[in-house]
């Protein structure tokens, strides 16, 4: 079984200030020193890290594919996503959402600018 | 709609562009729905109040007013411009988010109620109002410590979430 890990790390790693580290075998993603995502070797599961609205509505619209993590972790953002049920779209919004909550002030004014600059 | 708010009317357009324009600004995840179409503006000087029951899209819609979520539909403008406009001379957008907080002597009504499930004990603890006369303690001792920490441990956070959510 493939994991999650290649495509988590698509998205996650295109973000400013984004590195990728290592806890328990488990793979993440932080920016500013803070992990907002993880990734599973050989399992398609993902964490990210949201506030508890997004959770809450996330997990009423895709009950077969989004869980909150056990206890603390949980109540503290942690939500798991079951990356072979949800769209690729749904993913990489939920991945840039998480980003946005954890990132530095100046990193997301940055980003922000970026995105509204004429291409 | 009287004259005073006429008035008022012709005064906020007379102040320049709305601060915030929000057009059928719409979040979705996936088929999750985070905030049904909104259309709102408001001008200098207005106080807006949202209020809806919880999970009703309040914390979403100043979330995409800050940016913190890119909408699904829709659209907003900050001063009539872009969010470049945030942050430029008396153009500041600051949010406060509001955190449970209790007076130092606040003590709380609970209701505890113990089951027997098969070979276990179920133990359930219900906020039924605040009172200065808190009776946790009189059922305390009813089950080894251990198991009803656990069970008073969780309802309380439930209920400082709960409450620190509620904008």
């Amino acid at each position: 079984m493939t994991g999650s890990v290649d495509e988590v790390a698509r998205v996650a790693l295109a973000l400013p200030g984004v590195v990728q580290g290592q806890h328990f075998e488990v793979p993440d993603f932080r920016v500013g020193g803070r992990i907002f995502c993880t990734a599973r070797r050989g399992e398609p599961l993902a964490m990210v890290k949201l506030p508890q609205e997004i959770q809450t509505a996330v997990m009423t619209g895709h009950p077969e594919a989004i869980t909150l993590a056990a206890g603390a972790w949980g109540r503290a953002g942690a939500t798991l996503v079951r990356t072979d049920l949800v769209r690729a779209e749904l993913l990489a919004d939920l991945i840039v959402s998480a980003w946005r909550h954890t990132a530095p002030k100046p990193l997301l004014a940055a980003y922000l600018a970026d995105q509204e600059r004429p291409r | 709609m009287t004259m005073t708010m006429l008035q008022e009317k012709a005064a906020r357009a007379a102040a320049g562009p709305p601060i915030l324009d929000m057009r059928a600004l719409e979040k979705h995840f996936g088929r999750a729905q985070a905030l049904a179409p909104v259309t709102l503006n408001i001008g200098a000087g207005e106080f807006v109040s949202l209020i809806g029951p919880s999970g009703c899209g309040k914390s979403t819609l100043l979330k995409l007013v800050a940016r913190l979520l890119e909408p699904s539909g829709g659209g907003i403008t900050w001063w009539d411009g872009d969010f470049a406009q945030v942050g430029q001379p008396g153009r500041r957008l600051a949010f406060g988010w509001r955190q449970a907080t209790f007076a130092p002597d606040q003590t709380t009504m609970v209701e505890v109620r113990f089951e027997a499930v098969g070979e276990e004990t179920r133990v359930t603890v219900e906020h039924t109002g605040w009172d200065r006369v808190p009776p946790v303690h009189v059922a305390r001792h009813a089950l080894p410590d251990p198991v009803f920490s656990r069970h008073l441990a969780d309802w309380w956070r439930a209920l400082l979430a709960s409450l620190g959510e509620r904008l």
